[in-house]
């Protein structure tokens, strides 16, 4: 089966991940998002995201105990792995190609 | 901040997130979605992460389905086949579940399909014509009936309609066949010349009658189907020409054969094969009614207008004609030609479409019940699989192939079995079903079977996918072994609903059939009216021309019953032109002398049988009150007189006697009166049960195509021979038809709602038996899920009466919920039948509550018996095994 490029969600995902440098739970992640984005984030989607990541091998992840977040509740922590980081850059390597000249295109209309 | 409580999540959402999810996931889901919902309560307030808490939940559902579905990857076509190859292996280890599951699910498509095949022509295809939604019937309008029209009508149709092509008429009429040695009665069609080429049909040979054939003095034509070129005419399939041009003998006339029609003309035509070139005489009344009229609409013509047209015809004769039909109520009216050919066939496919739906349904449950039952009997080598590292979508794309090879196995099974019904089809319901001869099992059917297979394999796919496949492979491995580990509560949850919705369908299913075998019952026992013992009857037919005289006419059958009568073992002989319970041969409106029907009324209507005073009395219907007819009536010159029965003296004179009371017949005004002069016993002409508005015997006797009916000693299948030799005498060429005795009558009548009942019988013992199947197992897995558990208690001295009692009671919970609903739920289906009935209303509490507790005993039964035997099992035996 081909690999296929990352999809905009996942994208998202995984950027936010970045800026919360690089290991975080999904609350924080939807909360960045929403931020940088200005728009609802869906958190059952973003959910869904993290564990296709996951399976995908982008990213690891680990629970965290009730008294080490100290909050009373477990949460599962993401953390980006090498192989994500590396997607990422194709990813935006593969935007600029698409972009590259664009500018020069609509200059001349 | 709330910090430790859980908020609370609809449950049907966590309901489907526990089958999508692990345990773990949807506490982690949950937990997350609680703290964002803080976040959202701290930023934008209670309302707003109130109503994104919800929203969220929502769309949970519909994600997670999503990720499920982009699992399941098919996969590559040599690992798909292998797996196919693996999957029937392994249905030929278990041979008993696997059959049972095709033929179960194949019984249901089969049913299924056969019947929509039928559908399908009665709802969704065209009449096999072209431009057949030009073609309407045209009929006396006198709600709720449609009546034929008279000549005059006819006349004045043809003369002042410009909204139609054409129109034209046809009646169905039966004359004698003699060729060689055969003398054969035959139904024949006498049809107005333009009816041929305003259905579109175009004849094989020859041409279709010329409008000059169809005026009186005309030379008799007639067009007959190649099938009776070849079998009745002895011409060659590829020489139809040489027929053209040659004389049939029709009632002894000749009629030249002018064309050769194709074997099926369509619906309109019946099974006829002769079609003879009606010519009308100038009519001297409005009536009798006995024209069947169909037009064809001009091209581009609103059926508003045409309808409107119609009535204003009808409006500008009724003056005219006033003297002989004064029912000024009765318009004209216009359907499209399905419902003349349909009739109330469309609510008896719809009772068998409805009562077959059941049956697929209760099937597929069925068959997802058996293959939860098999997937958690392979939990290990599926737990084995996901151990060993097949993914979870491999799991679930096994799960799903082996559904596919089952229902496509099912499917094929219902395609052969439909096929066959179709074929049956005509010779079982050809009397009470139009246009079966052109139900076909191909497009549409076809495609229905296709995706009735798809949805039963993808419904007990998906379920045993859902159940089957281990999110977590460790507690499949943890217990025991395949045979004996623990269903999930999940499954079995599952299973339970499966069995309730088996339950809940069968009710509908049994109801109907009680009902319906009630009715049979009712009818077979209602009284006939007439003594059914050592009677026959049959029909003997003169040909017109040869006898045009009606005295002469009269003084052949006397002959004739002199001659019967004299034969040893006959005790006795009478004619009519009519005979119960369904043939009555006219149906007469009449003006009473002592209730006139107001001006503009419709005039009372009543079965009218021509008899002679032997006829009742052969019958053995009893009389009531004045006197019988007496040969004496028969005269010509005699005084007008008629009995009545007791329905129609019930009718007119409730209370008083009917003896003595005139009437004038057929809407005459002048003229002499009609004198009742005798009040007999009720006997049926509309069908055993059906609507009878009362019964007038007239005494006249110049028949032409007469009942006979002798009742004889001994069977009376013996008398027909001897009887037959005497009309021989008579006349050679006379045939005798339509030979019953009085056990065939009644039987013959009652086809139909025979049929029904069978059918439906079949059904519900189906449904039934899958019913208690499907209880017995949910039983016998919970029973051996619990079977240490039992143990211990017997073990420690717990009574087995108590812990027999815990299990029944656990089970019986889920077959009085499905019977609930069923019970809820029947009275909707038994609706369907209300105009199948007799003597038992749709809504008979009795028989509901009779089939609901009927089936709690049988579901008692199915779940103490494995109950039962599990108690008995000695402690040890139940312990070891653990």
């Amino acid at each position: 089966m081909g690999r296929k490029g990352l999809g905009e969600l996942e994208q998202q995902v995984l950027l936010a991940l970045v800026r919360l440098g690089g290991e975080a739970y999904s609350v924080p992640l939807v909360v960045e998002m929403e931020e940088r984005s200005g728009q609802e984030v869906s958190q059952s989607a973003v959910f869904i995201v993290l564990r296709r990541l996951e399976e995908k091998g982008l990213l690891s992840s680990r629970m965290e105990g009730a008294h080490e977040t100290g909050t009373g509740r477990e949460r599962r922590y993401f953390r980006l792995e090498p192989e994500g980081l590396r997607r990422l850059e194709e990813a935006r390597r593969l935007f600029e190609r698409l972009w590259d000249g664009i500018d020069t295109v609509w200059g001349q209309r | 901040m709330s910090m430790g409580g859980r908020r609370r999540a609809p449950g049907w959402v966590v309901w489907v997130m526990e089958r999508l999810m692990t345990p773990k996931e949807v506490e982690e889901a949950l937990s997350e979605l609680d703290e964002l919902h803080a976040h959202w309560e701290a930023s934008a307030g209670r309302r707003e992460a109130d109503r994104r808490y919800r929203a969220e939940l929502r769309r949970y559902p519909v994600g997670l389905l999503g990720r499920w579905l982009r699992a399941i990857r098919l996969p590559e076509p040599g690992l798909l086949m292998s797996g196919i190859a693996r999957n029937l292996r392994g249905m030929s280890r278990a041979p008993v579940l696997t059959s049972a599951i095709v033929i179960t699910v194949g019984l249901g498509i089969g049913g299924c399909t056969a019947i929509f095949a039928v559908a399908d022509v009665l709802f969704l295809r065209p009449l096999p014509y072209p431009e057949p939604d030009r073609l309407v019937w045209i009929y006396t309008d006198n709600p709720p009936y449609r009546f034929n029209f008279s000549v005059v009508d006819l006349q004045a149709l043809r003369e002042q309609q410009t909204s139609f092509e054409q129109v034209a008429a046809f009646q169905t009429l039966s004359r004698t066949f003699v060729a060689d040695d055969v003398v054969e009665r035959l139904s024949v069609w006498a049809v107005s010349p333009e009816f041929f080429e305003l259905l579109g049909v175009a004849p094989l040979a020859g041409r279709t009658p010329a409008p000059e054939e169809g005026a009186p003095g005309a030379s008799a034509t007639v067009l007959v189907t190649a099938g009776f070129a070849t079998t009745n005419l002895g011409v060659s399939r590829g020489d139809m020409g040489s027929v053209i041009g040659t004389n049939v003998r029709l009632d002894d006339v000749p009629h030249e054969v002018i064309g050769v029609l194709p074997e099926r003309i369509g619906p309109m035509g019946g099974r006829a094969q002769v079609f003879v070139t009606q010519q009308l005489e100038a009519p001297a009344r409005r009536g009798p009614f006995f024209q069947r009229v169909v037009g064809r609409l001009a091209d581009g013509v609103d059926p508003g207008a045409a309808a409107q047209e119609l009535r204003a015809i009808n409006r500008r004769l009724f003056p005219v004609w006033q003297s002989s039909y004064q029912d000024e109520d009765a318009t004209w009216g216009m359907a499209p030609l399905g419902e003349l050919l349909h009739g109330d066939a469309d609510r008896l496919v719809l009772l068998l479409m409805g009562s077959v739906s059941l049956l697929l349904v209760l099937a597929t449950t069925n068959g997802a019940n058996l293959l939860l039952t098999r997937v958690r009997s392979r939990r290990r080598e599926l737990s084995v699989r996901a151990a060993l590292g097949a993914s979870r979508s491999r799991v679930i794309a096994h799960l799903l192939a082996e559904s596919a090879v089952l229902a496509a196995a099912g499917a094929f099974v219902g395609l052969v079995l439909a096929r066959g019904a179709i074929a049956l089809l005509p010779v079982l319901a050809g009397s009470y079903l139009p246009r079966l001869g052109e139900v076909v099992l191909h497009g549409r059917p076809l495609a229905f079977a296709a995706l009735l297979a798809m949805a039963s394999g993808l419904f007990f796919g998906l379920l045993s996918a859902f159940q089957g496949s281990p999110k977590n492979p460790l507690p499949g491995l943890e217990a025991g072994g395949g045979r004996s580990s623990t269903p999930s509560p999940g499954a079995q949850r599952s299973q339970r609903i499966l069995v309730a919705a088996q339950i809940a369908l069968a009710v509908p299913l049994l109801t109907g059939a009680g009902l319906l075998a009630t009715t049979l019952r009712n009818l077979q026992r209602a009284d006939p009216g007439f003594e059914t013992g050592g009677l026959v009857t049959a029909r003997i037919s003169l040909a017109e021309s040869r006898y045009p005289d009606g005295d002469e006419r009269r003084q052949l059958w006397w002959e004739l019953e002199e001659r019967v009568r004299s034969i040893a073992g006959v005790l006795s002989v009478g004619m009519a032109d009519s005979r119960p319970p369904v043939e009555a041969f006219n149906y007469n409106n009449y003006d009473l002398e002592d209730e006139p029907t107001p001006a503009g009324q419709n005039q009372p209507v009543a079965a009218w049988v021509s008899a002679d005073e032997g006829y009742l009395e052969t019958l053995g219907i009893p009389l009531r009150e004045g006197r019988m007819l007496e040969e004496a009536d028969e005269l010509p010159d005699a005084p007008e007189v008629v009995l009545v029965d007791e329905r129609w003296a019930r009718r007119h004179f409730p209370g008083e006697s009917a003896v003595g009371r005139r009437l004038r017949e057929g809407g005459a005004t002048s003229g002499p009166w009609t004198t009742v002069v005798g009040v007999v016993g009720e006997v049926p002409y509309a069908g055993l049960g059906g609507e009878a508005a009362g019964t007038v015997y007239a005494p006249w006797t110049s028949f032409v195509q007469p009942f006979l009916v002798a009742r004889v000693r001994g069977e009376p299948e013996n008398m027909v021979a001897a009887i037959r030799e005497e009309v021989r005498g008579l006349d050679p060429t006379a045939p005798i038809t339509d030979v019953e005795t009085g056990e065939t009558l009644i039987r013959s009548s009652l086809t139909e709602p025979r049929h029904l009942t069978l059918l439906l019988s079949a059904f519900s013992t189906v449904a039934l038996a899958l019913a208690v199947i499907g209880l017995y197992g949910v039983t016998a897995h919970s029973v051996q899920s619990r079977r240490a558990d039992i143990a211990v208690r017997l073990a420690l001295g717990g009574s087995p009466g108590r812990v027999l009692g815990q299990v029944v009671r656990n089970v019986m919970a889920t077959a009085v919920v499905g019977l609930l609903i069923g019970g809820v739920a029947a009275p909707g289906f038994t609706r369907l039948m209300a105009g199948l009935l007799y003597g038992v209303g749709s809504a008979e509490p009795a028989m509901l509550s009779g089939v609901v507790a009927l089936l709690g005993a049988i579901s008692l039964a199915a779940c103490a018996v494995p109950a039962w035997r599990a108690v008995r099992v000695s402690p040890g035996t139940g312990l070891r095994e653990e």
